[in-house]
Order: C-alpha cells, then structure tokens, then sequence
C-alpha cells in the first residue's frame, strides 16, 4: 500500500513537471513575448508537434545512435567480464591491475573520446569502442565486487561437497555476484549511450548528437534542436530501464528486496 | 578397526592468537561414536565442540591425534560426500528456489536428472516443504529455511549428519517441533547424527549419549549415556527421568571448571 | 610466522606489480611497440617522452586553462551537492508530499550531459555560468539518493526510541537523521567528483567560451600538430581529479575517525 502511495506521489511530481515547463515556456512565448523564448525553452506540447513532424528522421538518427551503444556495451560488458574473472582467480593479476581500475573511478574518462575518436578513425568503429571502453569500468570493478563478497559460510558449503573449481563458480560466485553486475550495467549504460552521443556531436555525420550540434550551428530546422535533445535524455533513461528490466526477469529472487527498499 | 562409525584418538587442536600466545581449544580428546547413534556434543561457549565438529567434517585439521570416519581420514570422508552437514544459519542460496536448493548437492554430484528429482521429492515430502517447493528462500520463516538446510544435507543419503547449533535461531516453539522432526527423520533414515548444542535440555531429549565438554582447555569431560525411552514425545519433557538427567549434566559442568 | 611474512610479501607486491606494469606500459608506447601493433603513427598516439615535454613547456597554460575547469566543476559541485542534500532531507521530514520528487531528480540526472549542456548555452549569457550549472544539475542526483538513504536506512527501533522521547520532526532530523547519513554524504560527494570534472569538461566541449581543458583537449586534438598537447591536458584533467577524490577521502577520514573505531 505504502509503495503504491510513493508511486502515486512520483507521478505526481512527473506530471506536475511538465505542467511547469508548459507553463513557463508558454508565459515567456505569448506574456512577455521573449524574441528568444523557443529557443530558451521550448513547451512540451511544441516539442511533440516538432517530433512527429519529423519522427522517420529523428528515429532513425537515434537507432544509430543507440544502436551502437547497445554494441559497445556488449563488448564492453564481456570484457569486463573476462578481466573479472581472471582477477578473481589469479591474485597476481588482481593486485597488479587493481589499482587502475580504481584510479579509473576517479578520472572523467569520458574526456578521453575526443582522442580514442582521434586513434579510431571511422566513425561507427569509434562510438562502439568508447561506448564500449565507458561500460567497462564500472561493471568490472562493480563484479569483482561481487565475487569477493561472496559468504563464507556458503564457500563452506560447497567445500563439504567436494566440489570443482568449475561447479565453484557456477553454482556459488557466478550466480551470487549477478546483482552486482546489474549494479555495475545500471551505471555502465547511460554511460555507453552518452558515449555515443558525445561521438556524434565530434563528428557530425549521423546519429542524434549530429542533430543537436547542426540545429545548434544554425543550420537545418531549428525545430529539430529539442526533440532531438529530449530524444537523447530519453535514450540514457530507456538504456538504464533495459537492464532493469532484465535484472527483474533473471534476478528474481532479489524482487522481494527490491520491493522492500521501494516502499520503505 | 572396530565397528565405530566417528572414533577419535587424543585429538588436540592448538592455534596461536594474533599476540602468539598459545591457545589449547582441545585437548586429547578420544571418544567411539556407533553406526545410527544419536550424540550429541553439549558445552558452553569456548568448549571447542563446534571446533570438533569442524575436525570430523575436514572443515579444520586438528594439530595432534587423528580422527576416523568409517575407517578413513575426514579428508577421504567428505571427498566421498559421506556426511551431511547443516550451519547454524541456513546457508541456502538466495538465487535458487527450496527445490533447486536441494539440487545443489546432487548436481555437484552429476547425478541424473531422474534421480535428482526424485530424491528432491522425496526430501521435500520428508521435512514437509512439499508446497513450499518453488517459493524462495526469503520467503519462508527461519524454521522452514532450516528444515530445507536438513533436506539438502539428506538429499546426498550421507552415512553422518552433522549438525551445527541448527535449531540455536528458533524460537522455543519451532525449536520442539523441529525436535521431534529430526527424531522422526533419523529413525527412518538411520543415521549417524552429531549434534552441536549448548541447550543441556535440547542434547537430553534428543541423544543417545550426550559429549560434555567444557573449556579452557576445552576437553571431554564426561559421557552421559541417556536412558529415556524410544520414541521420545513431548510429555518426557515433563518428565522426573528427564530432570534428572538435565540435573545430572549440570553436575557435570559445575564440578568442571566453567 | 610463516603466515606474516607471506601478508609482507604481497604488500610489497601489491606496490611493486601495478609500478611494473605502468613502466612497462610506458616502455611499450615509448619503444613504438603499440604502434606497431595498432598501426597508429607517433602523431596520433605521441610518444611519452614528446607528451612530457609539451606538458612541461605549456606548464603556464595548463594551470590557467586547468583552474577554469576546476572552478567551474567546483562550484557546481558544492551547489549540486547542496541542493540534491537539501531535497533529501526535505523528502525525509515531510515524505508524504515530497518522497516523490527524488525519483524525478534522479530521471533528471541521467539525461547526459552532451544535451543538457547545449540547453544550458542558451539559459545564461555567461558561458561560466551556463557550465557550472549543467555540473550543479549532474551532481545533484547521485547526492539526494545517498543523502536519503543516510537519513531513512536508520538503525534497528532508533524511529521508536525518538518517539518515546515524543521528540518533534526536526529533533529526530538533527539528533537522528543527519548524524546518520554523514557516511553516505561522502559516498555522494566523492561520486560527484567525477561526475563534476565529467560535466565540466564536456560542457567545455560545447562551450562558446575558449577556454578550460575540455576545449583545449576538443581544439587541440583537431589540429594535427598539437595532439600531443591534446594528451597533456587530459594527464592534467586525471591528475587534477585524482587530487580532489583524494582530499575529499582525506576530510571524510577525519570526519568519521570516530565511528571507524
């Protein structure tokens, strides 16, 4: 009952969100007559009539864009996968490169794209290889986590079966560190998405970031500006809600907690 | 070799504390435990029984004396997953159901998807989850997630079981019907049962000989055999023969040094 | 003792290992054997020693262009900090009507950067003011949650024991919550480093203004000649957020010395 009521409440806010911004962006464009008032903030109920003007174009834009997010954080996740692992069995690796992949939670690596895009020199290969390269970091670091925190008692357990080092990790570290390699891709998505919008926005070729910096440089429709930019938020919220989708289908036994957190 | 299921022979466990000062948890303990004897190891904290235990199960190597299990070392015992084992917590897996939970043991040992269920099935019906079968284990109350913690150590049909202070989290009410479940469970399975406890009352009602041990060191001190009557029901609990029995391993305790 | 000297040996490994590596990495570029592999030339991926060099004779300007960045993410990072505090204890005094806004703020903050800093070009005249707040509204997410859930993940019956003391809201905020929640308000702040040094380097990116590091790194690397300057401002920019993550873990040792004990 209680989780319903928050919910209720945060739609609350959302709705009253918008209204606000409708409101404002409607007094500054008809009250005061503000020469620049589209420009400065544009009214939802604009923005949709400049999205649907031209949705085939902004749409397809975005799937490239997202597309190669998507493909990014793919590879970007196996690695991080593999590097996870290999710490996790070998101490030697992992105390060599540890610290790095520490280091790499307190430098803006997303600076680095200008130059990996300088290295790579097509275009698609660049925005898969900084998504990808984004991604990385926080899964791996989030899931040797997991493999570390991984109960004593239950390592217990399965030295009283005898088991392999194989059946170890599949049946007892893998599965147990699941959570925080959903904690690790609920970071690393957004992340991947503005990667590849950062991309689009150096080259200016394709992809929702072209749209953003060519409506901004004044050419083109200015129309095109904010749905393309609201496009772009919406990509970053709807890769962030992908994995949690995902992270309910094949986490299910954390459901209960999750409710719990959700209603206290 | 004699017929003894568990024999011990001077078993001593000495490990040094961070200062490098010696401590003796155990000390030149011997004792024969028979095929389908229900023993239970009773003491106060620090007695060193849960360190016993974790000998028998090869979970710890003692420093002096040995340790036989049917004939062989513990090492050779658990790699023949010839015991069972259940924690003083449930130590289930969060991510697997009560019935994939009783799985575990029986994937690790490649047994056939036919045998795994039926066993599973069986089990189950045994500590009485049969309903609770595909719920998770936050889902069910502390007495449930323990009995699942019995099903899983049965499900490999062990020789022993060994059992940790497993009913040390219930309330006094779960506790006694958990009681009389075990018992029910071990005269139709037939097992050989170690029992860790500090509840003198809990290792009388359940026992055929209860292990006294007390600390510092911790060593075996005296073994009560238990005289009450097969099957034990509730009413023994009220017993004179039972408070007497409880009466005479309080003595035990007070003329050691506690 | 056997035990001692084993932990001994792998702290000095532990040190030893990752210099080894980053030498070896350096020897690796330094020697061209990464360009080789990758096919890249000495001007795409310049040599450690040429980026040295560069850093050491631009010294001057990487610290001036190096403040601007820094006190843009700075400002922004205390008023994005602060406000995403203030939201969380507001939402912790009064949930009923507020407990609902943290999720917005939280949608909010995930909208990237690269469309929040065109947006903010055209709200401020100032191209200072536009970037410090796309870094104010970047920060103020990751602080509200933790803020939050500082103020609400309290320990076991403490809710009842203040309300037998029949204590009002804002005691139980300033003698409960707020003590509380001091651990996880250094989770937020030194999540918001980064997230600050992020922020600002790419609204620089975007900037009408020429300057700070972000422009510099944009500027200098489409200039075929000066790519290696390109590199020096991104050493400058890690090593300068390096440093902040570093003094903010150092106040919060300080801070919460007490409690660790």
């Amino acid at each position: 009952m209680a989780g319903r009521k928050k919910t209720l409440n945060t739609v609350c806010w959302i709705i009253g969100f918008f209204v606000l911004w409708e409101a404002v962006a409607d007094i500054m464009l008809y009250l005061l007559h503000d020469p620049n008032a589209e420009k400065k903030l544009t009214a939802p109920s604009l923005i949709l009539q400049q999205f649907v003007a031209d949705a085939p174009h902004l749409l397809t834009e975005a799937g490239i864009t997202f597309s190669r997010a998507a493909i990014g954080f793919a590879i970007g996740a196996a690695f991080a996968f593999l590097l996870a692992v290999l710490m996790s069995l070998s101490r030697l690796i992992e105390t060599t490169l540890l610290p790095y992949l520490l280091l790499s939670q307190m430098i803006p690596i997303l600076g680095l794209a200008p130059i990996i895009f300088s290295l790579v020199k097509d275009l698609d290969t660049a925005r898969i290889v900084i998504a990808a390269y984004m991604s990385f970091f926080p899964i791996s670091i989030n899931l040797l986590s997991g493999f570390k925190a991984v109960r004593t008692d239950q390592q217990t357990l399965m030295y009283s079966y005898a088991c392999s080092k194989w059946q170890l990790y599949r049946f007892l570290i893998l599965p147990s560190a699941l959570p925080y390699l959903f904690a690790g891709m609920k970071i690393a998505a957004p992340l991947a998405v503005t990667a590849s919008i950062l991309v689009d926005t150096l080259s200016v070729q394709d992809g929702i970031g072209q749209i953003i910096v060519y409506s901004l440089a004044g050419g083109g429709a200015l129309g095109a500006f904010w749905p393309a930019v609201v496009l772009g938020a919406l990509l970053g919220v709807i890769s962030y809600n992908i994995v949690t989708l995902a992270e309910f289908i094949l986490v299910p036994w954390d459901r209960g907690e999750a409710g719990k957190e959700k209603s206290a | 070799m004699s017929t003894a299921e568990i024999s011990a022979k001077n078993v001593g466990m000495v490990y040094r504390d961070r200062k490098g000062q010696e401590i003796t948890a155990l000390q030149d303990v011997s004792f024969d435990i028979e095929k389908g004897e229900f023993i239970s190891l009773l003491g106060p904290s620090g007695c060193g029984k849960t360190t016993l235990l974790r000998i028998i199960a090869d979970l710890l190597a003692p420093t002096s004396g040995e340790i036989s299990i049917g004939g062989e070392t513990p090492a050779q015992a658990r790699k023949k997953l010839k015991y069972g084992m259940v924690f003083q917590s449930p130590v289930l897996y969060d991510w697997r159901t009560v019935r994939e939970n009783v799985r575990l043991p029986l994937q690790i040992m490649h047994l056939s998807r036919a045998e795994q269920e039926s066993r599973i099935s069986e089990m189950l019906e045994l500590v009485g989850l049969t309903s609770f079968a595909n719920h998770y284990p936050k889902q069910l109350s502390g007495g449930m997630q323990q009995r699942v913690g019995i099903a899983r150590a049965l499900a490999i049909q062990p020789d022993i079981l060994l059992m940790d202070e497993p009913f040390s989290a219930l309330d006094e009410f779960t506790k006694e019907k958990l009681h009389n479940d075990l018992l029910h469970i071990w005269r139709k399975t037939n097992k050989t049962i170690v029992f860790v406890t500090h509840s003198i009352a809990e290792a009388v009602y359940l026992s055929d000989r209860v292990f006294v041990l007390s600390p510092h060191p911790g060593r075996l001190t005296a073994i009560e055999p238990i005289t009450l009557t097969r099957p034990r029901t509730d009413s023994m609990r009220n017993s004179e023969q039972f408070f007497e029995l409880v009466g005479r391993i309080r003595n035990d305790f007070e003329g050691g040094s506690i | 003792m056997k035990a001692r000297t084993q932990t001994l040996r792998w702290r000095m490994l532990s040190v030893l290992l990752p210099v080894a590596f980053l030498v070896l990495i350096i020897a690796l570029l330094q020697t061209k054997a990464i360009h080789q592999i990758f096919g890249f030339t000495t001007a795409q991926l310049p040599l450690p020693t040429q980026i040295c060099t560069q850093f050491a004779r631009n010294l001057d300007k990487i610290v001036e262009n190096g403040w601007t960045t820094v006190s843009v993410a700075l400002l922004g990072l205390i008023l994005g900090s602060f406000l995403g505090f203030l939201s969380a204890a507001i939402a912790s005094v009064k949930p009923r009507i507020f407990q609902g806004m943290l999720p917005l703020l939280v949608a909010i903050n995930s909208i990237s950067v690269v469309a929040m800093a065109p947006i903010m070009n055209r709200w401020f005249e100032s191209s200072f003011c536009a970037k410090a707040a796309v870094v104010t509204i970047a920060c103020i997410g990751a602080m509200s949650v933790n803020a939050y859930k500082g103020m609400n993940d309290l320990p076991v019956f403490s809710r009842d024991l203040m309300y037998s003391y029949a204590a009002s809201d804002s005691v139980q905020f300033f003698f409960l919550q707020l003590p509380n929640c001091l651990p996880r308000l250094f989770v937020g702040l030194r999540t918001n480093v980064v997230t600050a040094m992020i922020s600002a380097i790419i609204s620089e990116f975007f900037s009408t203004e020429s300057q700070g590091l972000g422009y510099m790194i944009k500027t200098s690397l489409k200039i075929g000649n000066q790519k290696v300057l390109g590199w020096a401002y991104i050493i400058a920019a890690a090593a300068v957020s390096i440093f902040i993550y570093f003094v903010i873990t150092l106040i919060e040792r300080r801070a919460l010395k007490e409690r660790s004990r």
